[in-house]
């Protein structure tokens, strides 16, 4: 899969990317969308302890929490990307939050969603080109540099 | 912008937490950054925020003794504070703290260090966010983004009681606890043991905000709270005493069935552990990632008759990793032509790494 190294944060091109919240999404084959946690967001957390995700269900609005995680002693919100209903979780992060760590764009994902109104969400957010040159531009704002846990997936 | 200061003083347990959870959860745009300073007059214990109240709090206890349970919002773990404290709170616009956590607590900390050191102790930051004094604990930290803001946590500990901490925690036996309550007093600190005459609390909180105005590089003033805020914390005083809110998560079923922080280098793990040969029960204290203490119990058969302790003394000190364990543990099963029925060095290999 294309992606990109800055700093050794990973930026996949063909995910979609809220960089203010350091999120991303992905769209699935059904129009659903898998949410999660990016590179950076978990080198700056940190080992992650919990990540409790709202439940099945639940309906949210785009910048609303879907997720809180705690890594060390912060604890900190994951706001939706996108509008809609709360259609899976992660039930492996429960058992392992550090999935989020390991496997942040795979195995580590928090939610699905079905979204209200994907087209329109998706044009607010970056992808691409976009995404890498805008993480380009944060990661070294911030001075980020990402940091991999024992066992994390390899690009 | 200046920094508001907004000085509580002494506040009820409740609204030494609701304070400043109202504010980040009421926090606007054109908030300012905001210092709250409190007192809380009754004691209490907070558990974090996603710690599961029945596992990690001796209710019984606490309630035999009118101690009230809050949850915080905050992470960590579950802590009995009391007026011996003076709480440290900053409640801030996400892009005015830095973005790496580790700079931000460096930031926070510097203040508290700074202050101690001026009052004569000689503190320093314990990476990540501890506040050490010869190495032991005088100020534990906290952090989590609540609503628009990012808030961070820290104390002036006047005084510390050991003993009550150790009551209001649940452990797994009275054993456990005694360890527990040793491991605090010889791993925590306050002004009070580092100090022959506590300094003025107003002289404290003077020297504070003039050492946050330093580090911040940002001017403080005094301040009130908005109406807003006032009705977001009789809100959130009613919110955090409800059993929704209390009791919201349940514990995982885990063969480590105790884990209990005393500071950033030292815990303590209470494991079970089920072999062919019967049940291992292991209460260790670890202190940089090397075994400090170790309890070994069960209903195991240990021959011959006694060497148990000697298994124990021989791995005080040890290193927790695999290879470390295996060797002495095979060394004092040689050296001592141990017999243990359905219980091999792998077995002891894989509950000890338990602690880790």
């Amino acid at each position: 899969m294309a992606h990109e190294k800055i700093n050794d944060c990973v930026v996949f091109t063909n995910l979609y990317y809220s960089v203010p919240d350091n999120t991303w999404v992905r769209v699935n084959d059904d129009d659903t969308v898998t949410i999660g946690m990016t590179d950076v967001a978990q080198s700056l957390a940190g080992p992650i302890l919990h990540a409790k995700a709202k439940s099945v269900g639940t309906q949210r609005k785009k910048g609303r929490p879907i997720a809180t995680v705690e890594s060390g002693k912060w604890v900190g919100p994951v706001k939706s990307p996108v509008s809609g209903e709360i259609i899976a979780v992660n039930e492996s992060l429960g058992g392992n939050a550090q999935l989020v760590n390991r496997s942040p764009y795979n195995e580590g994902w928090i939610i699905k969603m079905k979204p209200e109104d994907l087209a329109a969400d998706l044009a607010e957010l970056l992808t691409g080109d976009a995404a890498v040159e805008a993480y380009r531009a944060k990661i070294q704002a911030d001075g980020v540099t990402c940091t991999h846990i024992e066992g994390t997936d390899e690009y | 912008m200046n920094i508001r200061l907004i000085d509580a003083d002494r506040v009820s347990w409740l609204r030494s937490q609701t304070i400043y959870h109202a504010l980040a959860h009421a926090k606007k745009e054109n908030t300012p950054d905001t210092i709250v300073l409190s007192i809380p007059v009754d004691p209490y214990v907070c558990i974090g925020f996603h710690q599961d109240l029945e596992q990690e709090v001796n209710t019984g206890f606490c309630a035999a003794n009118d101690i009230p349970v809050l949850r915080r919002e905050t992470g960590g773990g579950a802590v009995y504070l009391d007026d011996g404290q003076l709480f440290t709170q900053w409640i801030f616009g996400p892009d005015r703290l830095p973005v790496k956590t580790d700079t931000r607590f460096s930031l926070f900390v510097a203040p508290l260090v700074e202050t101690y050191k001026f009052f004569g102790i000689k503190a320093y930051l314990h990476p990540p966010n501890d506040v050490h004094v010869g190495g032991k604990k005088i100020v534990g930290t906290g952090a989590a983004a609540i609503g628009n803001a990012e808030v961070v946590t820290g104390n002036f500990l006047f005084g510390f009681d050991c003993n009550r901490m150790a009551n209001v925690l649940n452990v797994p036996d009275e054993h456990f606890r005694e360890h527990f309550r040793q491991g605090l007093q010889r791993y925590m600190t306050s002004m009070q043991q580092e100090l022959e005459v506590l300094p003025d609390i107003r002289a404290v909180k003077q020297t504070y905000v003039q050492k946050c105005a330093e580090a911040l590089g940002r001017k403080i003033v005094p301040g009130t709270f908005t109406d807003e805020e006032y009705r977001m914390m009789e809100q959130l005083d009613e919110k955090f005493v409800t059993k929704e809110w209390l009791y919201q998560y349940t514990a995982h079923p885990s063969r480590l069935r105790r884990k209990v922080k005393i500071h950033a280098g030292v815990w303590m793990y209470d494991i079970a552990w089920k072999t062919e040969g019967g049940r291992i029960d292991l209460l260790i204290r670890t202190k940089a990632q090397r075994i400090d203490l170790i309890s070994i119990k069960g209903d195991l058969t240990f021959q011959p008759v006694g060497k148990l302790k000697g298994l124990e003394n021989a791995l005080r000190n040890v290193d927790i990793d695999e290879m470390s364990l295996t060797e002495v543990l095979e060394a004092f099963y040689m050296l001592h032509q141990i017999e243990s029925p359905g219980i091999t060095i792998n077995d002891w290999v894989e509950a000890i790494m338990k602690a880790k």
